[in-house]
Order: structure tokens, then sequence, then C-alpha cells
């Protein structure tokens, strides 16, 4: 009977070790499996940031070297959807703007307020593309960076509204994913990422990129976001399409003025333009630019009186010459006030820019052809 | 036999405690571990990031067009400040520190000191990490500091005279020094 019950014993203690043992196991398994998850949750969230922080090197040197394009190899990348964004805030203006860059779905976003970035909505490839070019409005405001992917394909279609940028654009892109198409017909997506189409003949009765019009054959499998336009008015301005289904929907409702003041020279704005998501993104960084436009107005603003100060201590007779050039014009108050009001109104109150640019162009020529100092 | 049979008891729970307390020992010294290891690597990384935003910053402040020289049209001269545009940024950046070179030059202090022909000293942009503490000072709080120094020329056109020059602008034009531009970032 004591033996039995004895061996009773020994099988609840067996029992109640091999329990004991099944818990204990489980609860450490569990706080190893925890630390790994949340270790992959942190190597995740890491690689992100380091991929913005990759990114933001990228831009800061692209931004720096004037008039490069640089070819980054991203094959380590092509997991990962880059994305662009650039809002204004409520009144079209610079006060609230809302830009940046990330990796999307997850939180690595890096904010950039001040630089202005003319890029597709979103990236993802194997080998990326920057593109740094000066923008003078007449004296250099700033870099203008514009990215791009090696396969995002641009289709370049007609040739009369624009026949100088075009001429400029093939001799410019070679490098680049661009082809110069006479019609919809020769149009190939081919596995690219997306597709843009730059159409040279808007408003013109030859005009193929139009609201609502068709979306060429080849492009009606991709998807809508995918596939975009924009079209280049002989007017002057330009308009953003993209695909709604198997037709062009235009995004902006009034035509996009371009406000520049170079236009034999290679024209930094219309470049953006081609490389830029949309209306809006469009307006933003170039909000941005006249923002620093504004600042750097006023730098040029005190060199001007300075020079003032300068030739009007001076005796000789030179001294009188520059002096009277200089004093046939202060266009700097002029523009500074006018980028002020650009800044905080919104894009379309810009416009006004582009005559103060011409006089301090004016100006600086005239110093320049007096042997004078001149302002930039 | 009941006494030797509690005793085994004992001596197994004896044990399973010593061999649950090593288990801990050793989880926790894992965890000191890990932890130490981590703490080090995030120090290290902290002083790479900062190194980066040094050279960034630096990078960025040489071609500033606020005062980098410029030819009209032509492109912009290399590694060289214009110093008329220099003192009017100078007096002009206060407005604008806050609102809009916080976002490029962060925690940092900008300076360009002029080595030839004279040796003046300016401080363009200086946003030192502060805190307050319980008397309501402000103290600094910056742990690490990252310098960098960049040799320039700083083209000066319109302190000309001084230096002999008679025709229009031609010499003037041609009035260059040497400098530094020093960048200090705080983390």
């Amino acid at each position: 009977m004591s033996y039995l019950k004895n061996n009773k014993k020994g099988q609840y203690t067996l029992t109640f070790n091999w329990i004991y043992v099944l818990i204990a196991g489980a609860v450490i398994l569990l706080f190893f499996i925890g630390i790994a998850v949340k270790q992959k949750s942190i190597s995740e969230d890491n690689l992100s940031y380091d991929v913005t922080r990759i990114l933001e090197s990228i831009i800061t040197a692209a931004t720096a070297s004037e008039q490069t394009k640089n070819f980054v190899d991203t094959s380590s990348l092509t997991d990962y959807t880059f994305t662009f964004t650039c809002e204004l805030d409520d009144y079209g203006g610079f006060k609230d703007i809302f830009s940046g860059y990330g990796v999307e779905d997850t939180s690595a976003t890096e904010e950039t307020i001040i630089e202005p970035i003319f890029a597709p909505a979103k990236i993802q490839t194997a080998e990326m593309i920057t593109w740094s070019l000066p923008y003078k409005f007449p004296f250099k405001v700033m870099d203008v960076l514009m990215i791009t992917s090696s396969n995002t394909k641009y289709f370049v279609i007609g040739d009369s509204s624009e026949q100088a940028l075009k001429e400029e654009l093939l001799n410019s892109t070679i490098d680049l994913n661009f082809e110069f198409i006479d019609s919809f017909d020769d149009i190939d997506p081919g596995d690219n990422y997306q597709v843009r189409i730059v159409d040279f003949d808007s408003g013109l009765s030859g005009s193929q990129v139009t609201d609502n019009g068709a979306i060429p054959e080849s492009l009606e499998s991709l998807d809508d976001s995918k596939v975009s336009a924009i079209s280049f008015m002989s007017t002057g301005g330009i308009n953003y399409y993209q695909k709604e289904g198997n037709h062009f929907e235009k995004l902006n409702n009034e035509v996009i003025p371009i406000i520049s003041n170079s236009p034999d020279e290679r024209d930094v704005t219309k470049y953006a333009a081609i490389f830029t998501h949309n209306d809006e993104t469009y307006k933003c960084n170039m909000i941005k630019m006249f923002e620093r436009l504004e600042i750097i107005s006023e730098v040029y603003s005190g060199k001007y009186q300075e020079l003032l100060e300068y030739y009007s201590e001076g005796s000789e007779t030179y001294d009188s010459e520059c002096l009277t050039a200089l004093q046939t014009n202060d266009p700097f108050n002029g523009i500074h006030l006018a980028a002020q009001v650009c800044t905080s109104s919104g894009y379309s109150q810009c416009i006004s820019l582009i005559n103060y640019a011409s006089e301090i162009e004016q100006l600086n020529d005239l110093l320049d052809l007096e042997l004078c100092v001149t302002i930039y | 036999m009941l006494f030797t049979k509690n005793k085994k008891a004992q001596m197994q729970l004896m044990e399973t405690i010593g061999v649950l307390f090593i288990f801990f020992v050793l989880v926790l010294f894992g965890l000191i571990f890990y932890f130490k290891f981590q703490q080090i690597s995030l120090e290290q990384k902290e002083e790479e990031l900062l190194a980066n935003d040094a050279m960034d910053i630096t990078l960025t402040a040489l071609f500033m067009p606020e005062f980098q020289c410029s030819r009209g049209s032509a492109e912009s001269e290399d590694n060289c400040i214009d110093m008329s545009k220099l003192r009017a940024f100078n007096q002009t950046i206060s407005d604008y520190i806050n609102d809009y070179y916080f976002n490029i030059f962060g925690f940092s202090k900008i300076s360009i000191t002029e080595v030839y022909p004279g040796n003046i000293s300016y401080v363009l942009y200086d946003k030192e990490k502060v805190s307050t503490n319980a008397e309501g000072e402000e103290v600094s709080s910056w742990q690490l500091k990252e310098s960098t120094f960049f040799v320039v020329t700083l083209k000066d056109e319109t302190h000309g005279r001084n230096f002999g020059s008679t025709t229009r602008g031609i010499e003037i034009k041609g009035m260059y020094g040497v400098g530094y531009i020093t960048v200090e970032v705080y983390s």
C-alpha cells in the first residue's frame, strides 16, 4: 500500500517537473523571441534611417556641386521606394510648407524645407540620377536639384512650342532615359518603373497630350500613377497631366507660368518642370527658391549700398561715372518686396519678379560696360 | 527513511534554485554586455553622424550664394568669399536665423577669419545647443563638438584703393586676400 502511494507521489512529482520545465522553457523561449522580434524591428528602422541618411548625403553633395550629373548606384536598395513630397501652406505660400523625402511605409523621413528637389513622387530603382543646375535670376539664387532614375522613361514629342529647349534637351540628356519620338505609336514603356510624356506641341493643332485626351495604347495597361505628362504651351507656361483610366486628366486649372529671365541659356525652371511630379510640387519647390531670392536680394541690396558709398567717396572720373550708372536704378529693394509678396501669397503672385530681375541684369551689364565693380 | 527522502528533496530543490540562479546571472551578464555594447556603438554612431554633419555643413557653407564670389552669368568662383556680400549678409542674417538658416546649419557656429591682408573675423552664424537650468539661466547643453576648417580666398572689390589701384575696377577686381572658414557643429 505504502509502495503504491509512494509510486503515485513519484508520478505526480515527475508530471509536475515536466510541466515546470515546459512553463519555464516557454517563458525563456518567449523572452528570447521577444528580444529577436524587437531587434528585427530596430534593425529595419535603422536600415531605413541609414538609407535616408545616404540619400541626404547624396543630395547635399549633388546640391553643392554645380552643374553636375551623378549616377548613384542604389542596387542594394531596390527593395525600397523613395518618396518625395512638397506641399505649400493653405495660402500657397512658404510659411507652413511641408516638404521632405523618405522611404515608403517607414517612419524614416527627412524634411527639406529649404532645398528644392524636383523629382517624381516615387522612385524605386537600381540607379538614381541626380542633376544639379544653378538657378540664376539673374544672380545665382541657389543650386536646384533634379532627381530621376534610370528606370523612369521620358518620351519627348513635338517640336513647335519650345524648339530651343528641345534641342538643348537632346544634347544634355544623352545619358538619361530620354527618347525623342514622332507620335504616340512609337511609345514602348518596356520594363520601366514609370513613364512621363513631354509634349512640345501643346496649344497647337498637332498637340497630342490634351485634357481628356486618349492615352497611348501601349500605356493603357500601366497603373495610373505610373503615367504622367507635361506640356509646354506655345504661349509660354506649362500644364501637368496624369493618367486616369484610358485618358489624360489635366491637374492644374490655370496654365503655370515659367518664372525665369534666361530665355537663351539653359533654363533650369523648364528642366525642373520636366522632372517634377505635378503642378503642386513644381510650385512648392519654386516658392522655396523665391524664399531664398528674398534673402539674397537683401544681401545684394547691401552690396549695392556699399558700392554707392564706395564710388561717392572717390574723386576719380570713373567714380562719378560708376556712381551715375548705379544711381540709374535700384531694383534690389523692389525684387525683395516682390519676393516677400510672392512667398506669402502664392506662385501666381510671383510674375512681377521677372521685371525686377530684368532691371538688375541691365544694371549689372551697364556697370560691366563702364568697367565698374559689378553687383553679381 | 523519511528523513533521508526529505533531505534528498531539499537537495533537489537547492539544486534547482542554484541552476536557476546561475541561469539568471548568465542572462543578466548577457543583457548588461548587450546594452553596454549597444551604448558604445550608439556613441560611435553619434560621433560618425556629427563628423558627417560637419562635412555637409562645411560643404554647404562653401557654396552659399549669399557670399560666394560670382562672375556675372559665368560659373561662381570656387572657395572664394565676396567680402562685400559677406558684410551685407552679416547684417542681414539675424532676421532669418530661426526661420531659415537653422534648417540649413542646425546647431553650429560658422565664422570666417581673414589672415591676409587684415585679421578681421566674422561670426556669420552661431546657434549653440542650450538648456535652462534650475536658476532659469541658459547653459550650454551640447556634449560633442566637431570643428572643420577650410582655406578660402577673400575677394574685396571695394577696399582696393589703399593698394594703389588707379584704373576703374581693373586692379580693384583683382584684390584678393586669404582666410579660412571654421565650422563647429554641436551635438
